[in-house]
């Protein structure tokens, strides 16, 4: 009886997806649309909610398409209404990902994480000790993502 | 009232006890260290500090474009050694960024120092890819350059080196300087007199202008004129004497920014505070 209580145990552990963790984070969006700093909790390529005095500021989903404080359009939409539709749709989702852009063009590695430049988009993206960076001169966005201690 | 006067007030425990302990001294204005200026390393800020930081700053209702963040004393952004120009970097974009984290719009620092192992042009040079490469990285912060006395090798002591690295910044709209009196007496430009503030705040709005101004540290010097010795003294108590904060605070080239005492005894910040603001001429 206890093997087959373990044996159980460990198929439906093996089953169970692990949930993605919420890490505490502070944020700085800038976008010509609009502009949100705060701070508030990130799982990674899934989810963002962010809290400026306890009060909700940004509930951000990235599932099939991508929802802005329940309000759901498709990624493509979304760089057309929020950030530039010269971009690729997979970019924000890479990008609160912690994931390379652009396919991992220019990728460097640095200190702690990489980093991409495209200094003839005006682009410059960073993931480093916990820490990400998205600047884009050139379509005036700012993205700034920090892991901070809850 | 146009003039905001403050000082640099310990964040000791906190960054959230800045703005209280400005309060305490009926500051309208102040500056701060984000983190240990001794330390390279430092904790990331918790999202509990910033909301205190908030709260408290809104209690002492001083307003965020009034502060003016100070960065660690071990940032030489001109280093002569790539590492450890390297190194200097990477802390002062750790410190840009805890003052966006923070909403703070500016941050002050010493442009940096050559070590007598590279010429003055060559540091500059190197300060102002350090610049450039920190508003690379950043967004709504201004780098706020301040002059200094040019005791040792440090750089910044003619406002011509604060021309240089505006001239040379990639966004001009996010590079400001700060005058400090102490620094600018030791420097060799005379504000005693009417006719000497004049003078000097003329050769400033012209080499530099007051466009660029973001703040100002209010100092007496305990080092004699153009000594090239980085000594402050409390007001009245140095060389400088009163008649140049009087003129200070009636300047309206001077109005709406930060005005910061780094004076030697902190335990007169308020009658200081005081005193200043009874210099005001209606």
């Amino acid at each position: 009886m206890r093997y087959l209580i373990l044996i159980l145990a460990i198929a439906f552990g093996a089953c169970t997806k692990q949930p993605t963790p919420e890490l505490p984070v502070a944020v700085i969006f800038k976008f010509p649309a609009f502009k949100v700093a705060g701070s508030g909790f990130l799982q990674k390529g899934r989810r963002l909610e962010l809290y400026s005095a306890s009060r909700p500021l940004l509930d951000l989903r990235l599932g099939k398409r991508i929802c802005l404080n329940r309000q759901c359009i498709s990624y493509k939409m979304f760089n057309k209404k929020i950030l530039s539709s010269s971009y690729p749709p997979t970019l924000i989702k890479n990008i609160l990902g912690f994931q390379p852009i652009f396919g991992g063009q220019n990728r460097r590695t640095i200190a702690g994480g990489f980093e991409q430049r495209f200094d003839n988009l005006g682009i410059i993206y960073k993931v480093y000790k916990k820490t990400l960076l998205f600047k884009d001169t050139k379509h005036h966005i700012f993205i700034k993502i920090k892991e901070i201690d809850g | 009232m146009a003039k905001f006067v403050g000082a640099h007030v310990s964040a000791a425990g906190g960054v959230h006890n800045a703005p209280k302990n400005a309060k305490n001294i009926n500051a309208k204005a102040f500056a701060l260290f984000t983190k240990n200026q001794r330390q390279w390393k430092a904790k990331p800020l918790a999202t509990e500090h910033i909301e205190k930081f908030n709260e408290e700053l809104e209690k002492a209702r001083i307003e965020k474009k009034h502060i003016l963040p100070h960065d660690s004393y071990l940032i030489n952004l001109g280093h002569p050694e790539e590492a450890k120009r390297q190194k200097s970097l990477d802390a002062f974009l750790d410190e840009v960024e805890r003052c966006e984290l923070l909403g703070l719009d500016k941050l002050n620092f010493h442009p940096g120092s050559h070590l007598k192992k590279i010429s003055e042009e060559e540091c500059l040079e190197l300060i102002a890819e350090s610049m450039n490469e920190a508003l690379r990285q950043s967004d709504n912060v201004t780098l706020v350059i301040e002059n200094t006395a040019g005791q040792g090798s440090n750089l910044g002591y003619k406002f011509e080196h604060l021309r240089y690295l505006i001239d040379r910044s990639i966004d001009k709209s996010r590079v400001g300087v700060c005058l400090d009196t102490a620094h600018m007496f030791a420097a060799g430009y005379d504000i005693r007199t009417p006719e000497a503030y004049e003078k000097t705040m003329k050769e400033f709005d012209e080499i530099v202008g007051f466009e660029y101004l973001r703040g100002m540290h209010i100092n007496d010097s305990k080092a004699a004129f153009a000594s090239r010795v980085d000594r402050h003294h409390s007001l009245g108590e140095g060389h400088i004497g009163l008649e140049a904060f009087k003129l200070i605070m009636n300047d309206e080239r001077i109005d709406d920014i930060p005005l910061i005492l780094e004076t030697i005894d902190d335990s007169i910040w308020a009658q200081e505070i005081e005193l200043l603001y009874s210099f005001v001429e209606e």
